[in-house]
């Protein structure tokens, strides 16, 4: 998970902060056709698993939104 | 071996300039081992030149006429810090200002202000705004964004800008963001389907 840890700074420093992340260009996969709620709860889900909060996602902006305390 | 080569295998495939450059880049300095080097072009080709031969330097001072530079720069090791380090036969501007007292000052606070040379990323505040900031403000830049057509990245209250060098700290490709080479991907639209 991480290469090369030793690039890493210390939590905090440099760009190893907090920081909101907002995908653009986060369309549906082609062909879905279940419910969207049930699209976004596997994103809550995998942005869960990265230790992450999810944000939102807005399907006619396009865009997945997470926050992380750290890189 | 780790999901970073992972990462580096997509854009070299898919034909991405950034994530090639930035590809090239890191097997030059962290020698990740088995980075298909031959199936880069472009600006990976550029990065995998070492710039020791004839028949290379030649080619090197050809694209600099293009390249303006600052590619030019990386290709001679680091991104970023090969700027000041790295004077190469390409280097003249360079090398010039290296030896003058003055501008060695100068090349110092430049070398505070953040790094971006890579085509497609763009930051908030702009790199130009970032670059009249004196060392003191770019210790606490607000709310620093960076972004490209497929991700922007918003870090929360003040940010240390110094000396970072964004081109070998970020990279964002379709839904994945790597910051210090840490993976951060979405495969879920593949499992739904």
């Amino acid at each position: 998970m991480y290469p090369d840890r030793t690039a890493v700074p210390p939590l905090g420093k440099g760009l190893n902060k907090p920081a909101t992340i907002v995908f653009l260009n986060w369309t549906l996969p082609t062909r879905y056709n279940r419910p969207l709620q049930e699209y976004k709860d596997k994103l809550k889900g995998w942005t869960e698993s990265k230790k992450a909060a999810f944000n939102y996602y807005d399907q006619e902006k396009a865009e997945f939104s997470i926050k992380v305390q750290h890189f | 071996m780790n999901e970073g080569t992972e990462l580096l295998r997509g854009p070299n495939t898919s034909g991405g300039e950034g994530g090639m450059g930035l590809g090239g880049g890191m097997a030059k300095t962290t020698g990740l081992g088995g980075f298909p080097s031959n199936t880069s072009g472009g600006l990976g080709g550029l990065f995998n030149n070492p710039p020791s031969t004839n028949r290379d330097a030649e080619n090197i001072n050809k694209r600099e006429e293009v390249a303006s530079g600052g590619l030019i720069s990386n290709a001679c090791g680091g991104i970023g810090g090969g700027l000041f380090r790295n004077l190469g036969s390409g280097g003249g501007l360079l090398s010039s200002t290296g030896n003058n007292p003055s501008a060695q000052r100068q090349g110092n606070e430049t070398a505070m202000l953040p790094q971006l040379k890579r085509p497609g990323y763009e930051t908030e505040p702009s790199i130009d705004v970032l670059a009249k900031m004196s060392n003191d403000q770019l210790e606490n830049v607000e709310n620093f964004t960076i972004k490209n057509k497929h991700a922007k990245i918003i870090f929360e209250g003040k940010t240390d800008l110094r000396a970072l060098d964004l081109d070998r700290i970020v990279n964002i490709q379709e839904k994945a963001v790597i910051l210090y080479k840490i993976y951060l991907n979405n495969y879920l639209t593949m499992k739904i389907v």
